[in-house]
């Protein structure tokens, strides 16, 4: 059960960042509003 | 009122411990939980009202014609996550229900097209990509990438619209004229945002929802 969960959060935090990424590469993520973006993905 | 932000840093946090990820990685998981979240409660608000006016498929059509363009254009931004949705949901169901309710022809919508792309092809060209002071757009490389991509995005719309009008003239079916507006109202709407006079109406708005929202002017939510 535990395996499982931790695959399922695995997925999670995988589409997480896939998400965080493509909006890192554009100029503005979904309509008009732009949280902070970490500095880690900042173009710099 | 509930925070989308204080969501995906709890959600992020459980994660964070679970999988045992550094600062770096819980910051880069949170930003993409927040964004998939925002963009969630976004379009469920425009499916919400749509379907209330009676007009969901138009809406919706703005809203992805708008948020589409505007990952490459970027462009004016509000100050928090409801306001920017409230704002979302008036600039989509507010031109649907005008273009639904509009006798419209042929005529009309390839003179109103036509005059919405130069407009928006000449602010795009000028002015994308437009960046927020939470998210610099510094690289040369990255602004060239995306005025490109504005460009591009603009002449996909383009053709859809020219497809579209093609298909309501063969089929004799208005509707798909109603689409062709919508994608160039909301064509419009994102260009718009572009500009300085764009930033003030949107300003505006964002004021006046933050007031119906949280009872506190602009200055003193930001204060908070």
């Amino acid at each position: 059960m535990r395996k499982i969960n931790n695959k399922v959060l695995m997925a999670v935090a995988a589409l997480a960042t896939l998400i965080a990424s493509t909006v890192a590469t554009s100029a503005c993520y979904w309509y008009g509003y732009q949280p902070e973006e970490p500095k880690c993905l900042r173009d710099e | 009122m509930f925070n989308l932000k204080g969501i995906s840093s709890n959600l992020a946090k459980n994660l964070s411990e679970e999988l045992k990820f550094n600062q770096e990685k819980y910051e880069v998981v949170e930003y993409g939980l927040h964004a998939f979240f925002h963009a969630l409660l976004s379009v469920i608000l425009v499916i919400i009202f749509g379907a209330a006016f009676g007009v969901l498929l138009e809406a919706l059509i703005i809203s992805f014609t708008v948020s589409i363009l505007r990952r490459s254009s970027g462009g004016a931004h509000a100050s928090t996550e409801l306001s920017c949705a409230s704002i979302g949901v008036v600039g989509t169901v507010i031109p649907a229900i005008i273009l639904a309710s509009c006798n419209i022809n042929i005529t009309y919508t390839i003179i109103i097209s036509i005059l919405i792309f130069i407009v928006s092809i000449y602010l795009n060209y000028k002015l994308a990509p437009v960046d927020s002071p939470n998210k610099p757009i510094r690289s040369e490389k990255k602004i060239k990438r995306l005025k490109k991509g504005s460009l591009i995005t603009l002449i996909i719309y383009m053709i859809i619209i020219t497809l579209n009008i093609f298909l309501g003239v063969k089929l004799n079916n208005l509707s798909f004229l109603v689409y062709s507006l919508c994608i160039a109202i909301g064509t419009l709407w994102q260009s718009f945002t572009l500009t300085k006079l764009g930033h003030i109406v949107f300003k505006l708005m964002d004021s006046f929802f933050i007031f119906i929202l949280f009872r506190k002017g602009r200055k003193q939510y930001e204060k908070n």
